[in-house]
């Protein structure tokens, strides 16, 4: 019988040798030139990218220079925005892509997360399958088929039931709530975009709930705990880094989104007070005026400066949520597709 | 997961497990009524204007589409994804090629990063790209116009890290074994790939392609800024006339014209669009019924 401390010792000893007997001399360069070429026509595969990369950076930056040499930084909190006068500023458009983004996670953030925990824990077996096929296509509907079922469905909800009702609840204490129900409006388009990305969300959460052990959901049981207390407590608790990587990822994802929101915003250049106020964002204005700001090399770069914007933001924001993600399932991650 | 034994807890730890469990439930069902809905209200409001007329005619009357169908959104899409696939198929595989082989070198993983990041890139912001580098008539670019070819090569860019990941993924599915095997038998890494790795990364190839044009048929944004939208049908592909329709920017503009009957053709579109994107969807989730892990990835 051996003591622990020979067991220690004996095993470097052994990976050593194992080591020793794996170690191979360079094999002979058979195929030789050929096969170098061949590497080296691979790797035009991975440099296509980087190109890919660089002329979408390089374009916005270069066709944005104007504006940012004759405004600076104060572009990023001037509210002006005059083709006629050659004064643009960003202020309200970021302001309106916040409050859009903000209204879609927080309406989405819940529904992704019990969905996510429906999906990986509580469905049945039999139904599994295709609750998440469900799930994922509705990450396939076209953002304009949302933005036309927004117009035809949402606004008439929200114009003639939600917003009143809002108004004469909430919006009797706190002025935030309050406003003309028109329909259209920051909060229409926050609602339809956070319909938008729960399947995002959802899937990713799904993705790093499976990942838990399965020895800490049974040492959670074995303590006594029921479903629900191992579901909520225990692993909701250990996958909350890839809660907040998928909602970094929805994020992402919220801020570029483009057709819906240019349907249902509103797109009035003023800064929303309040949650039934119209709005706009940089999207949406991308979208419906850089055709007319073309005439105007001042007005176009303005323009891209507000999509440069946009970019910086989804390129932070996806590396962030990339590199949680990354770190919690080890490399097999959920894509994030910017919506059109 | 099996069912827990609750006797013997206490009344409000087994209403919490009850009222838990129901909710997740009742916030899955309210998460994808939106699929049924908007499948419900495209029907029940664009049916009266779907018929073979509609699919069959480009648009005609006042205000324009009041008569006639979508013929040149139909044609034009699938001129766009032609486009969009002839750039992005062969660079996606290429670069997928090179993940691939080159595995876990420093140089892949920038080139995984920065495909990633490019998923994530806005469609506004492919817009202004495809803009500049196909569509402006002034400074360095192609100088195409509001063309098929600047819109179609613009979803290309769209498309490619969609191919590449997936693409990625599939050959990293074909077992180690067969690798390693036909490197035993002295065979080149470029017979290896040919013979061994693409054949049996095919269907995972083809699927990725086919999420792809998924993506990209859904897409307007980028085509507000490098096509536009044409009501006749394609005469050729650069140039003055070289816009070509396309269904998601007809339902853009039928919904923004403040007429009934073109919101009624709009809802019609919608179903058509979806109709397509939904069988495609379903295509290729019967075609990767063994391999689920691919479907679930992108979109």
């Amino acid at each position: 019988m051996e003591t622990p401390e020979t067991v220690r010792r004996d095993i470097p000893k052994a990976t050593e040798q194992a080591g020793d007997r794996t170690e191979v001399r360079e094999a002979p360069d058979l195929a030789g030139r050929s096969e170098r070429l061949f590497g080296w026509i691979l790797k035009g595969g991975g440099l296509s990218i980087l190109v890919l990369f660089g002329v979408v950076i390089l374009v916005c930056v270069v066709a944005a220079w104007p504006s940012i040499h004759r405004f600076g930084i104060s572009f990023l909190w001037s509210s002006a925005w005059n083709p006629n006068r050659k004064l643009f500023g960003a202020f309200p458009y970021i302001v309106g892509t916040l409050w859009v983004t903000g209204i879609a996670l927080v309406t989405s953030i819940p529904v992704a997360i019990f969905s996510a925990l429906f999906l990986s824990d509580y469905a049945p077996s039999w139904l599994s399958g295709i609750v998440s096929t469900l799930m994922e296509m509705l990450a396939g509907i076209p953002s304009i088929v949302f933005g036309a079922f927004g117009i035809t469905f949402m606004v008439p909800l929200l114009r003639d039931h939600f917003e009143p009702f809002l108004a004469n609840t909430l919006g009797k204490h706190w002025d935030f709530f309050n406003g003309d129900p028109l329909g259209y409006g920051v909060l229409a388009a926050g609602i339809v975009v956070g319909f938008m990305i729960v399947p995002l969300v959802a899937t990713v959460t799904r993705d790093s709930l499976l990942m838990v052990p399965p020895e800490m959901v049974e040492a959670s049981y074995a303590l006594g705990a029921t479903k629900a207390e191992t579901v909520f407590f225990i692993k909701l608790r250990e996958v909350m880094p890839g809660i907040v990587g998928s909602v970094i990822l929805g994020f992402g994802r919220a801020v570029g989104e483009t057709m819906a929101v240019l349907l249902l915003v509103g797109n009035q250049p003023s800064i929303p007070q309040t949650i039934q106020d119209v709005g706009y964002t940089i999207s949406s204005l991308l979208a419906n005026t850089f055709t007319y700001a073309v005439i105007d090399p001042l007005y176009a770069a303005a323009e891209v400066e507000l999509g440069l914007i946009l970019l910086v933001i989804t390129l932070a924001v996806n590396t962030l949520g990339r590199e949680l993600l990354l770190r919690l399932m080890g490399g097999r991650l959920a894509g994030s597709v910017g919506g059109g | 997961m099996q069912s827990v034994p609750t006797e013997g807890l206490s009344t409000f730890r087994r209403f919490r497990n009850l009222l838990l469990g129901g909710l997740t439930g009742l916030f899955f069902l309210f998460a994808v009524s939106p699929l049924l809905l908007i499948v419900y209200v495209a029907w029940n409001q664009g049916r009266s204007a779907l018929n073979w007329k509609f699919i069959s005619t480009v648009p005609t009357g006042f205000p324009l589409g009041s008569e006639g169908g979508i013929l040149n959104g139909i044609v034009g899409s699938l001129v766009l994804v032609v486009i969009a696939s002839a750039l992005s198929v062969p660079v996606g595989i290429w670069a997928g090629l090179y993940l691939w082989q080159d595995g876990k070198s420093r140089q892949a993983g920038l080139v995984r990063l920065l495909s990633d990041l490019l998923l994530g890139v806005p469609s506004v912001v492919w817009g202004i790209v495809g803009f500049y580098v196909f569509s402006t008539s002034t400074g360095v670019g192609f100088h195409w116009g509001f063309s098929a070819m600047a819109g179609g090569l613009t979803l290309g860019f769209i498309m490619v890290p969609i191919v590449t990941r997936v693409t990625e993924q599939a050959l990293r599915d074909v077992p180690m074994s067969f690798i390693e095997g036909s490197y035993a038998l002295g065979a080149t890494q470029w017979q290896t790939m040919r013979s061994i790795a693409l054949p049996g990364a095919m269907a995972g190839i083809g699927t990725g392609i086919l999420l792809g044009i998924l993506n990209v048929l859904g897409q307007t944004a980028p085509l507000v800024f490098t096509n536009y939208y044409n009501t006749g049908l394609p005469s050729s592909l650069v140039g003055s006339q070289g816009a070509v329709g396309d269904l998601a920017m007809q339902i853009f503009i039928y919904v923004h014209e403040p007429s009934q009957l073109l919101h009624v053709k709009a809802m019609a579109a919608s179903l058509v669009l979806l109709g397509i994107v939904l069988a495609l969807d379903i295509g290729i989730r019967l075609m990767t019924w063994g391999s689920r892990k691919i479907a679930g990835r992108i979109g």
